[in-house]
């Protein structure tokens, strides 16, 4: 059985931004960094939740943990790192 | 676009019987329930609250019923299980009642004002076709979209109490309820994939959108139950809800749903 090899931190926030901004219907993805809020930069609500979780888990083919709290995950960077630690929880798993 | 029977909800009946079944056999101690007692003193004030206004929900769930037989037409099976689930929902009522009680925090005549007047029915009506992604839509579809996230939401409202009520009895009975709540939930997803073999994609396509509206908009009709305006209560399945609990119903949620986003996609681009 092959481990899942985690992406580097820069392509898992490339390919986020790419997703929210298709979500999100912006015009160029350039403007979503590590550092974008997602509610206060975004306008990422409770239904940009709902679809974050979907389009992250499919892209990534990961599960986040049922204990996640995503009231505590302010910028894409923080999805990052929540996705990077999905990653980990794969490798102990496997 | 909307299906109509003779399209059914199930084949055969065995499903819903399994669910009835189950049911039946989930309080067969409910008589006992009238010696409870509890000291309302180790109980948190706002458990008190949710437990009191619960009930009062649960009782109001009664008044769907109307609502339900006209959205579920003529398929009897689901008008069937409008009336089992409803049934079910007062006996929620009467568990909730009887811990009132048991901690001197009865329910009174005045609580219950609001809860037979008659326009709610024309507030479920009312909601529901605000809330509508298209015209067309099959309310027996929206109204199982609806049921996945209520019950669920209810499975969540009731596991938080349990944890938050400090009281071991207190906490098993609240469980037992969240798991009849779950039940309901999957009764709903049941019903919903029978229903689907049967649809277009384009019917299927209006899933997820339609679950995004309910869950944008997702509250219980209280303004009719004037005890809820007094406590200050808009929102009862969503008022234990802290972060954790609402990411939790989020992943739950969108997973289950995530399905149905294939046919989206697809009616997009065809």
């Amino acid at each position: 059985m092959t481990s899942p090899t985690s992406p580097e931190r820069a392509e898992i926030v490339t390919r986020l931004a790419t997703s929210l901004a298709e979500l999100l219907r912006l015009e160029s993805a350039d403007s979503v960094t590590a550092d974008s809020d997602l509610r206060k930069d975004l306008g990422v609500d409770s239904l940009g939740l709902v679809d974050l979780v979907t389009v992250a888990e499919e892209d990534f083919s990961i599960r986040f943990s049922s204990s996640t709290d995503f009231s505590k995950i302010h910028t894409v960077g923080d999805v990052a790192n929540l996705i990077k630690e999905q990653f980990g929880n794969k490798v102990s798993e496997a | 676009m909307a299906i109509k029977p003779p399209y059914p909800s199930f084949e055969t009946p065995e499903t819903m019987d399994d669910f009835f079944v189950a049911g039946r056999n989930l309080w067969p101690d409910l008589a006992s329930f009238k010696s409870l007692q509890f000291d309302r003193d180790q109980i948190p004030p706002e458990i008190v609250q949710f437990l009191r206004s619960t009930a009062l929900n649960e009782h109001g769930v009664a008044h769907y019923l109307g609502s339900y037989f006209a959205n579920y037409q003529s398929d009897f099976k689901l008008r069937f299980w409008s009336a089992m689930w409803t049934a079910e929902e007062y006996t929620h009522y009467i568990v909730l009642r009887r811990i009132c009680q048991g901690m001197d925090a009865d329910l009174t005549e005045k609580d219950f004002s609001g809860l037979e007047d008659g326009d709610y029915f024309e507030n479920m009506k009312a909601y529901l076709d605000r809330i509508k992604v298209d015209p067309s839509i099959d309310m027996r579809m929206l109204q199982l979209i609806y049921g996945v996230l209520q019950e669920y939401g209810a499975v969540i409202a009731y596991t938080a109490a349990a944890e938050q009520c400090g009281n071991p009895e207190m906490a098993a009975i609240l469980k037992r309820i969240a798991k009849d709540e779950m039940r309901h939930c999957r009764f709903n997803q049941v019903a919903l994939e029978a229903m689907m073999e049967h649809c277009s994609e384009g019917e299927k396509s209006l899933v997820w959108p339609q679950f995004r509206a309910i869950w944008g908009d997702l509250e219980m009709p209280t303004e009719h139950i004037h005890y809820f305006s007094e406590i200050g209560a808009t929102d009862l399945y969503t008022s234990l809800w802290d972060g954790e609990k609402r990411s939790k119903i989020a992943l739950y949620l969108s997973r289950y749903f995530s399905k149905y986003r294939q046919y989206m996609d697809s009616s997009a681009t065809a």
